[in-house]
């Protein structure tokens, strides 16, 4: 069970890792007093991590016909999507 | 035909059997009925009920506002209105509506007898009516809250709302959020472990899949509000100032918790709807659902970016740029699985040919209105076009357009569709298509002309307007709408009243020529014999399936253990487990949840003993309802047919117990990780108040040693369940272990000197230990409970369920405990 519960949800289960990191570093860490530039290199490094994390998921589930695992893969496509577009807010909004 | 499970012809007396078995009580003892239909039915009249009752209200106040400068209904009445309005549809209506198709439907559909816990479903049911019928009284003793559904501190603080209205909001939902969390377990554990055998998830009607979805979310939404009920209740009842400025608090705390339940709940209620059209189209149109795969990875998706939306909600109160872009960039991309769900409808439509049914009128319609409210709903999105329009009539209209359109007017596609599955006769196409005429233009009348209101500056919630503002043939018209539409439901009432018929002795059939298992001969107990599942489409499949079924061919055709009793499959692939004994009539349910409801209301009117004798009666009936549970084997293994042999007794992961109470620590998990969200965030608003001076380290790590201890000894406790005593003095051992962890916190925070009134700081400190403390009791008694059993000989280690739940509570208590002790002391002086 828990093995299917992950290869479905891998997708959004690191998108919204991702979306809490980057919340949490951007709404806590000026309170924190880390400088904007160093929130931002993490922010940066977050969506690195999650969007390689997706793209390896994807390239190793590749070969698995199971339909739980065709639905994970497509949720892992559509949460890359939205971790990029988080990650599009970094590069256009200034800090 | 050797492939199936049972050769015909049955014994005659096997079906007579079953039937007595799942009769249902007849006369006053109805009330005692557990049957997901009865349940089900109920659960959908009286949501119908309180939907009615919230619409003479709007009706009422779209009265108001037909004229300017009308005096027909003073502020203060209206302000009740409006709050009411909101509260009953979204709390009272549309949650527990789409709940209750669920319970009604889902066991037809996975071909299950009933749900795995019907008294839950009762409870779940009687709580919420009787609560929610006491909670709309309040209007006719001035009662009512009156500070608008989202009910916004300081609004609604003691010092601008000294009055009870506000509590009988606070404290008065309590009920339906248990309620709702009560049926969300159900769901949950329904559709993932009762499924018909071969029924694998890629097999599972969208409308499971969707509610399955819906439940997910209620599990991790729910809780954020509940928590702020209590901080806002606290704040009123006690002065513990968590959205008090002044001494550190934030009301923006309270937008927050709100908004992380309040958005998610948009997609709680739409996500249902829209399983119901993915149920309705293709039989509509005759063809298989296109993109079923992407349909589902459209609700997966939808459930979780909804909980990334909240503050899209909040970008009005002067949030970072950066927290504006992001929300905004999480609200766009919210739409993709939003609009991959449409093309698909839109695809199997062209795919097929549509019969122009009244449901498929009411899709539809559903189609163009909840385009044009998702349009809407994305240029709000947009944070300049928000500011602009926020807290006016585009949004009551933009809110309207998503709701009703993408809610309402599925569920009546779904009462057209669905209730000739459980009624003699089916409802009126003539007087469905008047209904549907008079809807949908009343509602495009009513609510289009609120958009152009809005954007000349018309604010919402105004309860009158002056002359020459240019809004006087807008807001005439709006009303004119509204009384087409209230016609509209009208006219459906008519047609249920004169068409429908209560009877579980048969149904219409399958008048739509639908290919999913809902349309099987049901009966109380739910089909005669239960199929094994290779397709989404069975009926479709396999002309014979609905008679061999009702012959009793396949799975389970008579009650082998002569009580009621449903197949539990696996999560996933849904192969055969064991068979569950499900629970019959009791009044224990009902009672419990007359208890709850009167809890709640009468802490709302501060009679606290009588509240508390209602809250002590609950917890014996629960423990009384407890007690039939937890069978052992109490029957050799039976053979359901085809020579699969299955046991009646499981525990440990595969049981269907451990697994709700899996779900309901995930429910308090959540609601612990709002409180520690409010904990940092209160933090990053009013630093000052964080104390100078902690509490002497030796009482966070007295307590983190009893906790430890606790669990030690609950743990060692599960090694004893054959040696009575040495198992009654470990639980009692771990009882005093875990008492006595709370106490060295509580004391610790006391003898520093910190009280709860003082700051914001103070308050959340002590809510944690309050949150640990409700756990810590719980724990305990259940602790209490489980050596009860064993003294009677209930427990054993085969016959265990009782204690491996309480082992999951207490070991989930101990690990909530360590966490809020390291926050709560290590945080503070890691932030210096």
């Amino acid at each position: 069970m828990t093995r299917a519960f992950l290869q479905m949800l891998h997708g959004p289960l690191i998108w919204i890792s991702h979306f809490s990191l980057i919340y949490g570093a951007a709404g806590f860490g000026g309170a924190f007093g880390f400088s904007e530039h160093g929130i931002q290199l993490f922010c940066w490094i977050a969506t690195l991590v999650a969007g390689t994390s997706i793209l390896f998921l994807l390239w190793v589930g590749r070969e698995n016909r199971a339909s739980i695992s065709s639905i994970g893969r497509t949720l892992a496509q559509l949460s890359l999507v939205a971790i990029l577009l988080q990650a599009l807010v970094l590069w256009i909004v200034p800090f | 035909m050797t492939d199936y499970p049972h050769a015909l012809p049955r014994p005659k007396a096997e079906l007579a059997e079953l039937e007595k078995i799942w009769k249902v009580p007849t006369g006053f003892r109805l009330l005692t009925a557990v049957n997901n239909t009865y349940i089900g039915l109920f659960y959908v009249g009286a949501a119908l009920l309180f939907f009615i009752l919230a619409g003479i209200l709007a009706l009422l106040m779209r009265l108001q506002l037909a004229v300017p400068e009308n005096t027909l209904i003073d502020q203060g009445t209206y302000n009740q209105f409006f709050t009411m309005h909101g509260t009953v549809m979204m709390f009272l209506f549309a949650v527990p509506v789409v709940e209750a198709i669920g319970v009604l439907l889902l066991p037809q559909m996975q071909a299950a007898r009933d749900l795995p816990f019907p008294r839950l479903s009762a409870f779940a049911f009687w709580a919420y009516f009787i609560g929610g019928l006491v909670f709309f009284g309040s209007l006719f003793f001035d009662l009512a809250p009156d500070g608008g559904w989202f009910m916004y501190p300081p609004l609604t603080s003691t010092r601008f709302s000294p009055g009870e209205n506000a509590d009988f909001w606070l404290v008065g939902i309590g009920f339906i959020e248990i309620s709702a969390i009560a049926g969300a377990i159900e769901i949950i554990v329904g559709i993932l472990r009762t499924r018909a055998p071969g029924m694998t998830l890629d097999k599972m009607p969208v409308f499971a899949w969707s509610m399955l979805v819906f439940a997910g979310m209620i599990v991790f939404a729910f809780p954020a509000v509940i928590l702020a009920t209590f901080l806002l209740e606290l704040e009123r009842a006690f002065d513990w100032p968590f959205f008090i400025a002044e001494r550190g608090g934030d009301p923006l705390l309270w937008q927050h918790l709100f908004w992380f339940f309040g958005h998610p709940e948009v997609y709680i209620i739409f996500l249902p709807a829209a399983g119901m059209v993915s149920m309705i189209v293709p039989t509509m149109t005759g063809v298989p659902l296109r993109a079923y795969k992407l349909i589902v990875v459209a609700l997966v998706a939808t459930g979780f970016f909804s909980f990334g939306l909240w503050v899209h909600h909040m970008f009005a109160t002067g949030i970072p740029e950066l927290s504006l872009a992001f929300f905004s960039a999480a609200s766009m991309a919210v739409a993709i699985p939003s609009g991959i769900q449409v093309f698909a409808w839109i695809a199997t439509i062209a795919a097929g040919r549509l019969r122009l049914t009244v449901p498929s009128l009411f899709i539809l319609g559903f189609l163009a209105i909840f385009v044009i409210g998702g349009l809407t709903g994305v240029m709000v999105a947009m944070v300049p076009f928000d500011w602009q329009v926020h807290d006016s009539y585009f949004i009551v209209a933009h809110l309207h357009y998503v709701l009703f359109g993408g809610m309402v007017f599925p569920v009546f596609a779904a009462i057209y569709y669905w209730l000739p599955a459980v009624s003699p006769g089916r409802l009126s196409e003539r007087l469905g298509r008047w209904a549907f005429a008079l809807m949908f233009a009343g509602f495009n009348v009513a609510f289009f002309p609120m958009h152009i209101a809005g954007l000349m500056g018309m604010p919402r919630r105004v309860y009158t307007y002056a002359e020459g503002l240019g809004w006087e043939w807008y807001n005439l018209v709006s009303t004119i709408g509204a009384f087409t539409l209230a016609a509209g439901v009208a006219v459906v009432l008519a047609d249920v009243l004169l068409n429908f018929r209560l009877s579980l002795a048969g149904n219409a059939g399958n008048v739509w020529r639908a290919g999913t298992l809902e349309w099987l001969p049901n009966s109380a107990h739910g089909t005669r014999s239960i199929p094994p599942v290779t397709s989404r489409e069975p009926l479709w499949d396999d002309e014979k399936l609905a008679g061999d079924v009702d012959a009793g061919r396949y799975y389970l055709p008579g009650a082998p253990t002569g009580g009621r009793e449903t197949l539990v499959t696996s999560a996933v692939e849904a192969v055969p487990q064991y068979v569950l004994q499900v629970q019959g009539p009791s009044w224990r349910p009902f009672f419990a949840a007359v208890f709850t409801a009167a809890f709640f209301l009468l802490l709302t009117v501060k009679l606290v003993m009588p509240a508390l004798l209602c809250g002590v009666l609950t917890l014996a009936m629960i423990i009384a309802w407890l007690w039939q549970t937890d069978p052992g084997v109490n029957h050799p293994p039976v053979d359901i047919g085809g020579g699969t042999v299955l046991p009646v007794y499981v525990t440990g992961s595969s049981s269907h117990s451990w697994w709700a109470m899996v779900i309901l620590l995930l429910v308090a998990a959540s609601l612990f990780i709002a409180l520690i969200f409010s904990y940092l965030y209160i933090w990053t608003v009013s630093p000052e108040v964080w104390p100078a001076r902690m509490p002497a380290v030796i009482w966070p790590l007295a307590s983190a040693v009893a906790f430890i201890l606790s669990s030690a000894a609950i743990a060692f406790a599960g090694r004893m369940l054959a040696r009575r005593w040495a198992l009654c003095l470990s639980i009692i051992l771990a009882c005093l272990a875990l008492a006595a962890a709370w106490y060295f916190e509580f004391q610790g925070q006391w003898q520093s000197g910190l009280r709860p009134s003082a700051s914001s700081y103070a308050a959340l400190v002590y809510t944690v230990t309050a949150v640990e403390g409700q756990l810590v009791v719980t724990a305990v008694i259940m602790g209490l409970y489980t050596i009860t059993r064993s003294l009677a000989g209930l427990l054993t280690p085969v016959r265990r369920a009782t204690y491996d739940n309480t082992m999951l509570l207490w070991h989930y208590t101990v690990g909530q405990g360590l966490l809020g002790l390291l926050i709560v002391h290590g945080f503070p002086r890691l932030a210096g």
